[in-house]
């Protein structure tokens, strides 16, 4: 059986909202807010699309039943997945177009949580919860705190994580946390959650993000250059916190295995890397369990600046969430679309950028890995 | 002054049973009936071997920090004059995984440092499980 996917489906549109506040419009107004954007991109009428993948909200809204009568359309193929970063859409929707299912998709979030005051530190009264576990600033400090215990990381070195996001974002107008932030004014910031100060950890924000893709046949006859997709790779661990050591994720590398194996590559061959960030410990952690530094030298490794702007491995060049908005990952793609259309602009465009890689995670739960390039490889 | 921070529920089918113990001051974890695996928190089946029965039964007091994380903020009101506190994930001497309060001076606390369960009750009917450093 053929399950090579390389270069058989290609991005062809990009849209978002603006990011920020939008008070009064619902999760599923800023997806369809940013589909009308990702169409006039592609150049085509929603007429145009048979398929459409939304990913719930952070707030558990925004499914496709919900999504319809506001877009008007039926499509022959419409799905949902509860959990997005635009990774697990982009999986689906190549299976969905490799198989015939459908030929050109829309994927969408949308997100109000910031104007809808989303309870993000809330806790549920487990035995963590009323010992006073919240937000997901406290699982990723734990498994930081043991990480530094193990390997002896400083705070000036796992400060390049967050001080890089915003010498990105400060070269990014779409970006909400522009202020400058030297690694001086980073260490001078108090603990948030020890060892984690407030830039190591997302922001929350409004917006609709969305993506379409199609065939490798279908994509020259859209106007923009098709972004191919040349492999893809998942890992779970949902068995959770009932996976000793489940805070180490150490189930990423079955993902990393995969990807490199499948597409022939290595972290060699990425221009420009883009990693989904609720915190900055879970960028490090990927760092190590794809190959990109070695275990235990992430942080040596980041002090050597390879990932800032001049580095050779951008990461995060729109500033991630720790730094350019809250999109749950899906702004990345939309970067790293634009960076290989050479579109980013003077001020962070990676110069002869043609492959990037994304990769994102829900919690310690699920994770997934694009490969994406202007060539079908 | 009244407790204003999360309180679990005692009537809970599920968990009950751990908080009942823990007015007690015993520390508890599901025990399979068919393979006697251990478990926590509460699940309706034993993932080891698939079997339903279980009942609750004590464990050990005594284990090791797997790590601890200090809170500035409180992100719940009532947490804030505890300030800063710490929650540590503990493995106690069965392997068992306790994500719990530490209780006392974090001064000296470590990865891998040997901590003891103490219980200490927060109202006249909920007990909360703690850790603290031993010697």
């Amino acid at each position: 059986m053929d399950t090579d996917i390389r270069g058989k489906v290609a991005i062809v549109g990009i849209g978002h909202t603006p990011q920020g506040e939008l008070p009064g419009q619902t999760p599923e107004l800023n997806s369809v807010l940013a589909i009308k954007e990702a169409l006039k991109d592609a150049g085509i009428d929603r007429s145009g699309l048979d398929g459409l993948i939304s990913c719930k909200s952070v707030q558990n809204t925004n499914a496709d039943i919900q999504v319809g009568p506001l877009l008007g359309i039926n499509p022959r193929y419409s799905q949902t997945l509860d959990y997005g970063t635009c990774n697990f859409s982009i999986h689906l929707a190549i299976q969905a177009i490799v198989t015939g299912m459908a030929d050109t998709i829309a994927l969408c979030y949308g997100a109000n949580a910031r104007s809808a005051r989303f309870p993000f530190g809330a806790s549920s009264p487990t035995l963590a919860g009323v010992s006073g576990l919240m937000h997901v600033g406290g699982p990723a400090a734990l498994a930081l705190q043991r990480y530094k215990s193990l390997y002896g990381m400083t705070d000036e070195e796992f400060g390049w994580i967050a001080v890089g996001s915003r010498e990105w974002a400060q070269r990014n107008p779409n970006a909400l946390f522009r202020t400058p932030m030297s690694m001086e004014d980073y260490l001078n910031m108090e603990y948030l959650i020890e060892p984690l100060r407030r830039p190591d950890i997302t922001m929350l924000s409004d917006g609709g993000v969305s993506v379409i893709l199609t065939s490798a046949e279908r994509a020259a006859d859209f106007p923009n250059k098709p972004i191919y997709i040349l492999g893809m790779s998942e890992a779970s661990q949902i068995r959770g916190e009932f996976t000793p050591d489940y805070l180490n994720r150490e189930f990423l590398i079955g993902a990393s295995d995969e990807i490199w194996s499948k597409t022939g590559m290595s972290p060699a061959d990425i221009d420009a890397l883009y990693i989904q960030d609720p915190t900055a410990f879970w960028v490090l952690q990927m760092l190590e369990l794809f190959g990109f530094a070695s275990i235990g030298e992430g942080g040596r490794w980041l002090a050597e600046g390879h990932t800032r702007p001049g580095g050779s491995l951008p990461l995060n060049t729109n500033g991630g969430q720790l730094s350019e908005s809250y999109m749950w990952g899906w702004m990345h793609i939309v970067e790293a679309v634009r960076q290989l259309r050479g579109e980013a602009g003077p001020e962070r465009q990676v110069t002869g950028a043609e492959t990037a890689m994304y990769l994102s995670t829900q919690t310690w739960l699920k994770g997934g890995a694009s490969i994406i390039a202007t060539h079908r490889g | 002054m009244s407790y204003n921070k999360p309180v679990p529920r005692f009537d809970d089918p599920d968990m009950g049973p751990f908080w009942v113990a823990a007015r007690d001051h015993r520390l508890t974890a599901q025990r399979c009936t068919s393979c006697s695996a251990l478990r926590f928190p509460y699940l309706p089946i034993c993932p080891t071997c698939l079997e339903l029965g279980a009942e609750w039964a004590e464990v050990s007091t005594e284990g090791t920090i797997w790590s601890f994380a200090t809170y500035h903020r409180a992100f719940h009101p009532g947490f804030s004059d505890d300030l800063p506190y710490v929650v540590a994930i503990v493995e106690n001497d069965e392997g068992l995984r306790y994500t719990g309060r530490i209780h006392g001076p974090r001064e000296n606390l470590a990865v891998g440092a040997r901590v003891r369960a103490v219980f200490v009750d927060e109202t006249d009917e909920f007990t909360l499980p703690m850790w603290q450093l031993v010697g």
